[in-house]
């Protein structure tokens, strides 16, 4: 049962066409714009791909809100609530096999901009304890938010907003002007900020980005299952 | 007995009576069918036997042992076959039945086997790696039974299962239900819109309108029940509302009505009135004369007043 979720989103080959094809592209594309001298192509290709892995983990948390609608927004529900199995333990899987591909696609695109363009990501314990974090925190608010809206649809949007805003506020799509209170943006506005300074902070060996990075994301992961679970309760449950 | 509800009462949002006093009983092996007009209780009703909807007052009993939807031990006996399509459509058929059956705790050779006999059971095993994508109505249909059947359950509900498939597949389904039965000690609770379904497969009926059991029994006994009264359909071309209120003030005319263009006159048991009928058209062209005898369709129609296929009110 428990393979089955992996089986089904491991199915669903034109997401995977779109959330490892498209930011291939993307980084390959303005690695080539950015950086015209092959010396830049590591760290330019490094921030690009950041870039990338971050927003297409939110544009990732699609698994979780698409699978929770087809599974509880829908008569499956009834199918699914009739049977032995506790549904709760359904959701827990879906949230979970959905996090899991999306780290796996992040992690392919951290070995196309290694292999490509020998970009360097040093401490990868850090790295990727900081990606599954970003991840989870994605998919959960990708959960929330369907249970919110009860429409995958709706989720979609929002999601995408999110992935288009919070990059640029974290200062991943070009420098932010200058003021008092852009360092404070590009730290805290949005877990995408978060974890873009951990990954600074893993690049460039800071323990206390880390450390503020991984709190802030997993306090915001539990915050996001507690709720999760309320409304999942009073919705799905 | 397999499934016992007394006296079940369910309200939504504190108000409308969805189940009002509802009693409802199946025994082992045997077909149930629950017929009822659209927003009759037939939904909840299933629901409740499932486990899916709390209720207000009253108790559930299935298999003996109080049923809240918690037990999972009960669940474990019960196969349910939902009224809309709850299949995967992304994956094969085979991986459905595959999910399904792990769902119910079924694992490797035993749940393979089943899966061969379930496939075989439904009509499938030719096209069984196919996905439902491909398949025509019926065949989804078929498979969303087979869903229910791997864990090979003691109860089976079957709530419309044959809603919008072609006359080829809904005579499969219903051939497959009565050998389901005949061949195993399967209780099975059938809704249709279908009176003749119904007719066709079910050892008792009960008929339920506005939340509760307005009548319950085998085909004959419901018959029964209006048993004697005379059933005389009219054709004609040009009907009018004076013939109409006429035969309605005939003697021995219990009830007329009028429906495009037939008339539908109601009259006492031992009663020839066809004359008297025929004298009140006149010059009226005569399209069709027809006595009816009376069937399930009729005894809904006395009980609730409403024709089951649409839910039309006489």
């Amino acid at each position: 049962m428990v393979r089955f979720y992996f089986m089904r989103i491991l199915k669903d080959y034109l997401a995977h066409a779109i959330f490892i094809g498209l930011p291939v592209f993307l980084i390959a594309t303005l690695t080539y714009i950015n950086a015209p001298n092959q010396v830049n192509w590591p760290e330019v290709s490094r921030v690009i791909a950041i870039l990338f892995i971050l927003m297409f983990q939110i544009f990732g948390a699609s698994y979780t809100f698409e699978g929770l609608q087809k599974d509880f927004l829908s008569p499956m529900k009834d199918r699914l609530h009739a049977t032995p199995v506790n549904p709760a333990w359904l959701v827990v899987i879906q949230i979970g096999y959905s996090t899991i591909v999306s780290l796996l696609q992040s992690l392919v695109l951290i070995g196309f901009t290694m292999f490509f363009f020998d970009a360097a990501f040093e401490n990868i314990p850090g790295l990727l304890g900081i990606l599954i974090l970003s991840a989870l925190t994605a998919q959960l608010l990708g959960g929330l938010l369907v249970l919110l809206t009860k429409s995958a649809a709706k989720s979609q949007v929002v999601m995408t907003l999110y992935a288009i805003v919070a990059p640029i506020l974290a200062g991943l799509n070009f420098e932010l002007p200058d003021s008092n209170v852009k360092p404070y943006i590009e730290k805290y506005s949005s877990p995408v900020a978060w974890a873009n300074t951990g990954l600074e902070g893993v690049h460039t060996g800071n323990a206390n980005s880390i450390i503020f990075s991984v709190l802030m994301l997993f306090g915001f992961a539990v915050l996001l299952g507690l709720l999760l679970r309320h409304f999942a309760r009073k919705v799905i449950l | 007995m397999i499934v016992q509800l007394n006296d079940v009462i369910k309200r939504y949002q504190q108000k409308r009576l969805a189940l009002d006093h509802l009693d409802f009983d199946v025994n082992k092996g045997e077909v149930v069918g629950l017929l009822g007009p659209n927003g009759a209780g037939k939904t909840t009703a299933i629901k409740t036997i499932v486990g899916l909807e709390d209720i207000d007052e009253g108790s559930v009993k299935i298999f003996g042992q109080t049923h809240n939807g918690k037990n999972q031990a009960v669940k474990k006996r019960i196969g349910l076959v939902t009224q809309e399509l709850t299949i995967y459509e992304d994956l094969s058929a085979y991986e459905n039945l595959l999910f399904f059956g792990k769902l119910y705790g079924l694992r490797g050779d035993a749940l393979k086997k089943r899966i061969e006999e379930v496939s075989k059971l439904i009509g499938l095993e030719e096209r069984i790696h196919d996905k439902p994508s491909r398949y025509s109505g019926g065949m989804k249909r078929r498979l969303n039974i087979g869903c229910a059947l791997l864990h090979e359950p003691e109860l089976i509900i079957m709530d419309e299962p044959t809603v919008g498939i072609d006359p080829q597949s809904r005579n499969y389904i219903l051939e497959f239900v009565k050998t389901l039965a005949k061949d195993s000690d399967t209780a099975i609770i059938y809704t249709s819109h279908y009176i003749e379904e119904v007719e066709a497969i079910a050892d008792r009926i009960f008929i339920i309108d506005e939340g509760h059991i307005i009548a319950k029994g085998t085909l004959d006994d419901l018959i029964a029940k209006i048993k004697g009264d005379h059933h005389t359909m009219i054709s004609v071309d040009i009907p009018s509302k004076k013939t109409l209120e006429t035969f309605k003030a005939m003697d021995d005319v219990k009830d007329a009505s009028l429906k495009d263009s037939t008339y539908h006159i109601v009259t006492l048991p031992g009663v020839n009135v066809l004359d008297a009928f025929l004298k009140t058209l006149g010059d009226t062209k005569i399209l069709q004369v027809y006595d009816k005898q009376p069937n399930l369709e009729d005894v809904f129609l006395m009980l609730t007043g409403k024709r089951l296929r649409d839910g039309e009110v006489t």
